[in-house]
């Protein structure tokens, strides 16, 4: 049965803010490796799911260069960097008139796929794009990758290259919950026992 | 069944995990691994990535998402999804992997001369109707349980079980939700709730499904919806009402869930049967 108890979602997708905070020190303290190593950060990712590190540059020869290098993003600067790609993941969605779900879906898509990466590693805006992409297909709202690209003037080829990545970050879990049907639910709930006369209000108690 | 030797190496979690020899039945690219590090024996299926402009197949997308949800002995189980990365010696991919059956009734039933052992004989010839009865019972009532009880998706290991796969699906799976209801003036409905589209359409008349009234009521929520729900798919036409009522009831009722009906001399319909009470 299609449970929330039974389902991926509550078993392996639920954090403390503790382990919130293990993980984006994880993904950070990679990336700042990867930083220190190559001097890029950026990843490579191909359609198929493979991916790849920027070359390490032997570039140590003189300081002034060691000093115009790029410094990484603190924990904080990243989550704000995250905030602004999860208002604009909403923008996008309310211009090509997404139904709810869809959103909710692609929002926490793009939450868990920062879950395993840093920003550093992978364009917010590509992955942003993907995820919509991705929620559109798994919620069977199917909007091509062409039309979608178009609609925000992006190439859409790296939606597709991006696309076996986040499925991969995402462990293929792709069932996810959206609270806004039980909240509609419970909404009608109180409105009947707001108009609830009050030998009903009795009844109810 | 031709046996083409192929290596594949796929890694999970950026370890490589499992080297693979494989067989390779029919036309489709599944093959027979063993996972180095605990020996066990597994199927591969490749996801076929060709000819798609539109990434990862939608196809297959569907058909994770129901193994996902799918818990249930009759059923095969979908153990990971692994890729195996381009580029190296062997041919990259990515594969769904599923614990492993030893044949599939298909190929049994056609196979000239084929002789079964005994503990096969039992459940293709008496017990089958009732795993496939039981799941299709225990599963959610949807139009790939209709579609699964066909012999060519039955696997069938060594001593017998029986276990249904999902081939990748070309329309969407639309799953409903049933809630029996009784309001306050004791009329009983069944209302009908799709998960996906969060529609509901509501049957009154004694707590029956009156399919055949309200046909043009189900049709124009599910079908103009492009979707394959259970109630468009199920052959109602070939029956009448009470028989095709009563194959949407087995089908849309949970294990343990009840039908009710109104008795005939308060008002039910002999339709419904009578002294009607249908528990699973």
């Amino acid at each position: 049965m299609a449970d929330f108890l039974t389902s991926t979602h509550r078993a392996k997708w639920i954090f403390t803010p503790q382990q919130l905070v293990e993980k984006y020190r994880a993904a950070s303290h990679r990336a700042i490796q990867i930083l220190e190593k190559c001097g890029a950060t950026l990843m490579e990712v191909d359609s198929d799911g493979t991916m790849s590190y920027p070359e390490p540059q032997n570039c140590a020869k003189d300081n002034a260069e060691k000093h115009s290098r790029s410094k990484p993003l603190s924990i904080e600067e990243e989550q704000s960097i995250k905030v602004f790609y999860e208002n604009k993941l909403q923008e996008v969605c309310k211009n090509f008139h997404f139904p709810h779900k869809i959103q909710a879906t692609a929002l926490i898509y793009f939450k868990r796929f920062y879950l395993q990466w840093s920003v550093m590693e992978h364009q917010p805006k590509h992955i942003m794009l993907t995820c919509i992409y991705a929620a559109c297909k798994i919620e069977e709202n199917h909007v091509s990758a062409e039309e979608l690209g178009k609609g925000i003037s992006q190439d859409h080829q790296m939606i597709l290259n991006n696309e076996m990545i986040v499925y991969q970050s995402l462990e293929f879990d792709l069932i996810v919950y959206a609270p806004y049907r039980s909240v509609e639910g419970f909404m009608t709930d109180i409105e009947d026992f707001c108009n609830a006369r009050d030998d009903q209000l009795q009844m109810l108690k | 069944m031709t046996e083409i030797r192929e290596e594949v190496e796929v890694e999970s979690n950026g370890q490589i995990i499992k080297a693979v020899i494989s067989e390779v039945f029919s036309q489709r690219q599944v093959y027979m691994a063993k996972e180095i590090k605990t020996g066990e024996i597994v199927a591969l299926k490749k996801i076929r990535m060709d000819n798609e402009r539109e990434g990862f197949p939608i196809t297959a997308i569907r058909e994770i998402k129901i193994l996902k949800k799918l818990h249930h002995e009759n059923v095969i189980k979908l153990k990971e999804i692994v890729t195996s990365p381009n580029g190296n010696k062997y041919k990259g991919g990515i594969y769904m992997v599923f614990e492993y059956m030893d044949h599939d009734l298909t190929g049994l039933a056609d196979r000239p001369g084929m002789r079964l052992t005994v503990p096969q004989i039992k459940p293709v010839g008496v017990d089958a109707d009732v795993q496939i009865d039981d799941l299709s019972r225990a599963l959610m009532f949807s139009y790939v349980f209709y579609k699964i009880m066909w012999r060519w998706n039955k696997l069938m290991t060594e001593n017998g079980q029986l276990k249904s796969i999902i081939k990748e699906l070309k329309v969407p799976i639309t799953t409903f939700i049933v809630e029996p209801f009784v309001p306050h003036d004791q009329e009983f409905y069944l209302s009908i709730v799709s998960e996906r589209l969060g529609s509901t359409i509501s049957f009154f008349d004694s707590g029956g499904i009156d399919i055949e009234e309200n046909w043009d009521k189900v049709k124009t929520i599910f079908l103009s919806e492009a979707c394959a729900p259970l109630i468009a798919t199920l052959p109602l036409e070939s029956l009448s009402g009470s028989l095709s009522n009563f194959q949407v009831y087995t089908a849309l009722l949970k294990p343990h869930e009840r039908i009710m009906a109104l008795d005939l001399p308060h008002g039910g319909h002999l339709s419904h049967g009578y002294q009607v009470k249908f528990c699973f």
